[in-house]
């Protein structure tokens, strides 16, 4: 009986981590299929020539080689790339926010977060506005983000300071500095150029298109600040869903974990917004589908959150291009994902949360 | 209401010893702990009886770093443990709460292994395992190692976080009332092993209990609380009085003998 459970536990962890393994499998293939696919027609063999090429720095020949060239090498694999990080990075912080504030409607959207960082960029575009100085657009826009993607955890540890925070104060503050800053971005719309207004509009739904090879090592650099700090904390993470009192009495200093994985998602989720703006849902939905595969435990909960969040942003954004090309991604997210959504929580077995 | 001095024998046993001076806690200008003075200090089994409202489980969480008190102390082994890191006081102090939260269901042998936590590193997986498996063995629940939470019944999940709180295999265990959910045979069971493990490990077992009965027949030593303070302290022949009894829960009883210990009938 022992050795059965034993066995039990090791085979639910090892099957956690292979069907993470799968599904992220699953995206870096869809990564290749994607390649190809745009308004023109480019078969796929050729479209992995082109990138080849592409890589090796061959100039195009001519005008439709270098127009392939462009869509298949600079613009599909960058995109790609930065489709499945943004994927992962939000909903492997959903995935870890649901557990430590114990409400299936954390994620980064829900708690400011998003919305915090793109008010910082949006006032870094419009305005020119950094608040540090003497750096170049694009980092000026980064730390912009990231600066005010800290506001809501900075809000709550202000209020901590008076009162105790519960977990779900946690998110009605969350949700309350979302809203000022959707306003603040909204009012700042009104004096904007039409053509920055299109481009915000764009990012206030979240796009991953226009993406440059230059981005691909910060979004890199975004999974891995935020993946490998949640994964340090798996286990903390579980210990502290369960209730602040158990977590406390086992070692664990609840509200300092929460902090310390709120700046880490800050930081994370601040880069993927500079550059594909405030997606929505992904954080909120693929720890969700995951939960109904892996179960609640973070060790497999949150590498099968990423790795499905992966999936669905690329396959949304794949569906986009064959369908129409000038969509926000968010837009396709929303409606490809939502019926699937709908649908794992009809088919789950049990009624868990 | 103490007792010390006829004890000499078991105290040299690594036994941990708890001197608690005149703790006051209060919210806001609500005072619900109005200056407890109280040692423990041999192992075995501690039942603090009293109504509801009187501070029992404020006391608990004074003496567990999760409420600071805004006067007196709590020294366990001589050291205040405002000084002892929450770290720290995990490898000696297990708490088992009166219930867990449960938004997002694990399962129970996952529960189990987080009372391991403050002793787990690399490579102690196994060891962790087998004494999570041990506890739930113990408790008569191994069967339901692999399931969920959320598919227990009440008096299950409160087994479970007993088998969590009995993993972190601390040198004190705190509980806040261990046995309410569960029928009659499985509250004499709980509280026959938990005075079974006490004796057998030296572990003292701090329990908040409102079966008088229960308290009276496995402690070793019964706390009686009243209004914030300490009304009586010492063994259950002492403590169950008909006179303490109506004084503290203002209900008439009789205070009969079965099987060596005060049994308690209430009158209404």
């Amino acid at each position: 009986m022992n050795r059965d459970v034993a066995s039990w536990f090791r085979r639910k962890r090892r099957n956690g981590i292979l069907f993470a393994s799968a599904v992220f499998l699953i995206a870096v293939l869809m990564i290749f299929l994607s390649l190809p696919v745009s308004q023109i027609d480019i078969g796929l063999s050729e479209a992995y020539r082109i990138f080849i090429d592409g890589l090796n720095g061959v100039k195009p020949a001519d005008f439709e080689s270098f127009l392939k060239m462009k869509i298949v090498y600079e613009e599909n694999g960058p995109r790609a790339i930065g489709a499945v990080c943004a994927g992962a990075v939000l909903a492997a912080s959903g995935a870890a926010l649901q557990n430590l504030i114990r409400n299936p409607l954390a994620d980064p959207y829900t708690l400011g977060i998003s919305s915090g960082a793109l008010f910082g960029m949006v006032v870094s575009v419009s305005f020119g506005f950094s608040v540090i100085p003497f750096l170049n657009e694009l980092d000026g826009q980064i730390t912009n983000a990231f600066i005010f993607s800290l506001v809501p955890t900075a809000v709550v540890v202000f209020i901590s300071a008076f009162k105790k925070v519960s977990p779900t104060m946690m998110i009605l503050c969350g949700i309350a500095v979302m809203y000022i800053f959707t306003a603040m971005t909204t009012m700042i719309k009104y004096t904007m150029e039409p053509e920055t207004l299109a481009q915000v509009y764009s990012w206030s739904i979240g796009s991953v298109s226009g993406l440059s090879w230059g981005s691909v090592p910060k979004f890199f650099a975004a999974v891995a600040v935020t993946l490998v700090p949640l994964m340090y904390f798996h286990r903390r993470i579980d210990i502290v869903a369960q209730g602040d009192n158990g977590a406390l009495t086992l070692g664990i200093n609840p509200n300092r974990l929460r902090i310390l994985c709120l700046i880490a998602v800050s930081v994370g989720t601040s880069v993927i917004v500079c550059y594909t703006g405030t997606i929505g849902f992904v954080g909120l939905v693929a720890p969700h589908i995951a939960r109904a595969f892996v179960g609640s435990g973070c060790r497999s909960l949150i590498p099968a959150s990423a790795a499905i969040g992966s999936v669905m942003v690329l396959g949304s954004d794949i569906a986009i291009r064959m369908i129409a090309p000038s969509l926000p991604v968010g837009v396709m997210i929303a409606l490809i994902c939502s019926p699937v959504f709908i649908l794992v929580l009809i088919r789950m077995k049990r009624n868990n949360w | 209401m103490e007792a010390e001095n006829k004890n000499d024998d078991k105290t040299a046993k690594g036994g941990i010893v708890i001197d608690i001076d005149g703790l006051v806690f209060g919210y806001r200008s609500f005072p619900i702990l109005k200056g407890i003075t109280v040692k423990f200090d041999r192992p075995g089994m501690v039942s603090i009886v009293g109504p509801n409202g009187v501070g029992k489980s404020t006391l608990i969480h004074c003496m567990n770093k999760i409420l600071t008190p805004r006067e007196g102390s709590v020294l366990i082994d001589g050291e205040d443990v405002r000084n002892i890191s929450v770290k720290s006081l995990a490898k000696i102090m297990g708490y088992v709460p009166y219930t867990v939260t449960n938004t997002f269901p694990i399962s129970v042998i996952d529960t189990v292994m987080m009372g391991r936590h403050p002793h787990s590193k690399f490579g102690s997986l196994d060891e962790d395992l087998e004494i999570s498996y041990d506890m739930l063995d113990r408790l008569g629940i191994a069967d339901l190692s692999m399931r969920q939470l959320n598919e227990l019944s009440a008096g299950q999940l409160q087994k479970v976080i007993l088998a969590k709180g009995l993993a972190q295999q601390p040198r004190v265990l705190l509980l806040d009332e261990p046995t309410s959910n569960l029928d009659v045979k499985h509250q004499l069971g709980v509280a026959r092993l938990l005075a079974q493990i006490s004796r057998e490990s030296g572990m003292l077992t701090i329990m908040i209990c409102h079966d008088l009965n229960i308290a009276a027949k496995y402690s070793d030593k019964v706390m009686m609380m009243s209004e914030g303070k300490v009304f009586a302290y010492g063994t259950p022949e002492e403590v169950f009085t008909r006179e303490n009894i109506r004084q503290v829960y203002d209900v008439d009883c009789e205070v009969i003998e079965d099987q060596g210990r005060p049994h308690i009938i209430l009158r209404d």
